[in-house]
């Protein structure tokens, strides 16, 4: 599949998908609410945003519909069955990986928001 | 950078014109979003929409990463196969038509050479179709559906008033060809009144009834009007348990399954107790009647019987040409079976398998709803005239004329028929990341069945 490596590089995937388990959004609403749990750590850019939103809903790991909101008709995206048991290998490959490096680096690193 | 400059850019990068409006619309949005943030915390207009744009970043990486998901697909494996199909095809019919004439009277062979042509042609034909289908956007059937519905309907009311004037060869195909056609027109229309609840399942139903009953019959094709009936209460079916007209699914269901096992209930009935003589006329309750004791009363059934009864696995390259009548229309597989055996006749039918499968497949998870109700019925046909070709081929019940085997068997109708089908099922997935079924939606009132709170 050509979709850029670096987009898919590093657990925005993932953390798109997390977000998605919990509730349907729309892009920009993703955005902020990524920027507010993370504490302004994971600023996403839009021009990022999107293409990945695109390229997860061909493989079918999103839907879309449009909704009105607030006067407006916006695209949500909502996570699949796929979509979700690919967030669970994610997660898992994640959780090895972090617990690997905390068991480098020592202390009790993982865990801690 | 202006927002109109970096929304231009951004969709110069994506080479597909037709994907380029849905994908804008929904970047000029969130730019909008982000603005209206910016307005909020105190920021003149104009500087809170530049500033959104900078932070979209640059508008040709953004664009290529797009242009990489929007893009026309196509489904090669259903290409090769249908190809494959249609070379096996072809050359069982010209198998037929040299083992057909082993004389060398110039005028027979003339005759041979002519079919052979034909055969060659009507292949190249079918494939032109696939190809025009395929390129066509499939959306504009979901425009008008009731428009379109209706204007076949006048289409087979001028078909019934010319036909006396077609060769009769035509004629028959011309019928076949048009009730097949029916069918994706139908999902088209189911796909327009979902969402509508019961009165939406109402409006459809009417629709069907009314034209099945006062424009369909003429013409004339019993097999052809079966197919789509039989497709008809699948799509119906399909879209009932898709939630499409809302819950209280096994009332709906109840209600289209009802008429249609009584129906044909009625029919048989009356076939076998003509002497009150309204519903059906003499030769239709005789064939009614013919399914149910075909041992005794078919000669084809017969016929077929006793020639299977010397096939073998790898052929004895004998055909049933005396016997039989237009082989190369009506029993391609028997022919197969005795010319080139049971293993080859299997593998061959693997394939047209494989092909209904990976379509079904295909159709069945394609995210466009109306692509994948089109397709799905579409599917539902190919199969339906297959299993219906199986079951006359090894003589199980031989009672719809005009029949076809997808792919198979001899006939410029047949080929444009599948050509449609098949361009059809290549369309829908050609579009999956191009087209957006929004216009279609905005002019029914639609309410997402996926809305969660």
């Amino acid at each position: 599949m050509p979709i850029d490596k670096s987009l898919l590089s590093g657990s925005t995937t993932m953390l798109l998908l997390k977000l998605l388990s919990e509730k349907d959004m729309y892009g920009y609403e993703m955005i902020e609410t990524l920027q507010k749990r993370s504490q302004n750590v994971f600023v996403l850019k839009a021009g990022t945003l999107y293409p990945l939103l695109h390229s997860l809903e061909e493989k079918g790991y999103l839907t879309v519909y449009e909704r009105e909101a607030s006067g407006k008709v916006r695209k949500y995206y909502s996570i699949t069955k796929e979509g979700k048991s690919f967030l669970k290998t994610k997660q898992e490959e994640w959780k090895e990986y972090s617990g690997a490096v905390t068991g480098v680096l020592g202390g009790a690193v993982y865990g801690i928001a | 950078m202006e927002l109109h400059e970096y929304l231009d850019t951004l969709s110069e990068q994506i080479r597909c014109k037709k994907a380029r409006p849905m994908v804008v619309e929904e970047i000029e949005n969130h730019i909008n979003d982000q603005a209206e943030a910016y307005i909020k915390n105190g920021m003149e207009k104009d500087e809170a929409v530049n500033r959104a744009v900078v932070e979209m970043g640059d508008p040709v990486e953004t664009g290529v990463a797009l242009d990489r998901v929007h893009r026309p697909r196509m489904q090669w494996e259903l290409i090769i196969l249908a190809a494959l199909l249609s070379m096996i095809g072809l050359l069982m019919q010209i198998t037929i038509f040299k083992t057909g004439c082993l004389s060398n009277d110039t005028n027979a062979t003339t005759i041979r050479d002519s079919l052979i042509g034909n055969a060659v042609l009507n292949t190249l034909i079918g494939f032109a179709v696939i190809a025009v289908t395929c390129a066509i956007d499939y959306t504009f059937l979901g425009k008008h559906p009731v428009i379109i519905w209706w204007s076949a309907c006048i289409c087979i009311l001028a078909y019934h008033f010319m036909q006396n004037y077609l060769p009769n060869s035509l004629r028959f195909t011309f019928g076949y060809c048009i009730a097949t056609l029916m069918t994706p027109l139908f999902a088209a229309m189911v796909f327009c009144f979902r969402g509508k609840g019961m009165r939406g399942l109402l409006i459809c139903m009417a629709h069907y009834v009314a034209a099945r009953f006062s424009i369909i019959p003429s013409l004339s094709t019993a097999g052809g009007i079966i197919e789509l009936s039989i497709a008809v209460l699948f799509i119906l079916t399909i879209s009932i348990l898709k939630g499409w007209f809302g819950e209280k699914k096994a009332g709906k269901l109840a209600l289209i399954w009802t008429p249609a096992i009584a129906f044909p209930g009625i029919l048989i009935v009356s076939a076998f107790h003509t002497e009150s003589g309204l519903l059906l006329r003499e030769y239709q309750a005789a064939r009614i009647r013919s399914l149910f004791a075909q041992s005794e009363e078919s000669y084809y059934i017969k016929v077929i019987r006793e020639e299977l009864n010397h096939i073998s696995l790898f052929g004895n390259k004998e055909l049933p040409l005396e016997s039989l009548p237009a082989i190369q229309n009506d029993y391609m597989v028997t022919s197969m079976l005795m010319y080139f055996g049971v293993v080859f006749t299997v593998a061959v039918l693997g394939i047209v398998a494989f092909f209904l499968w990976k379509a079904f497949r295909l159709s069945f998870k394609q995210k466009n709803q109306l692509g994948s109700v089109i397709s799905l019925s579409c599917v539902c046909l190919l199969f339906v005239k297959s299993i219906f070709y199986l079951l006359s081929n090894i003589a199980v019940f031989n009672v719809f004329a005009q029949m076809s085997m997808p792919f198979l068997s001899y006939g410029l109708g047949n080929a444009v028929v599948n050509g449609v089908l098949t361009g059809l099922l290549l369309s829908v997935y050609r579009n999956t990341d191009i087209v957006s079924e929004k216009n279609i939606k905005s002019r029914y009132i639609f309410r997402s069945p996926i809305q969660r709170v």
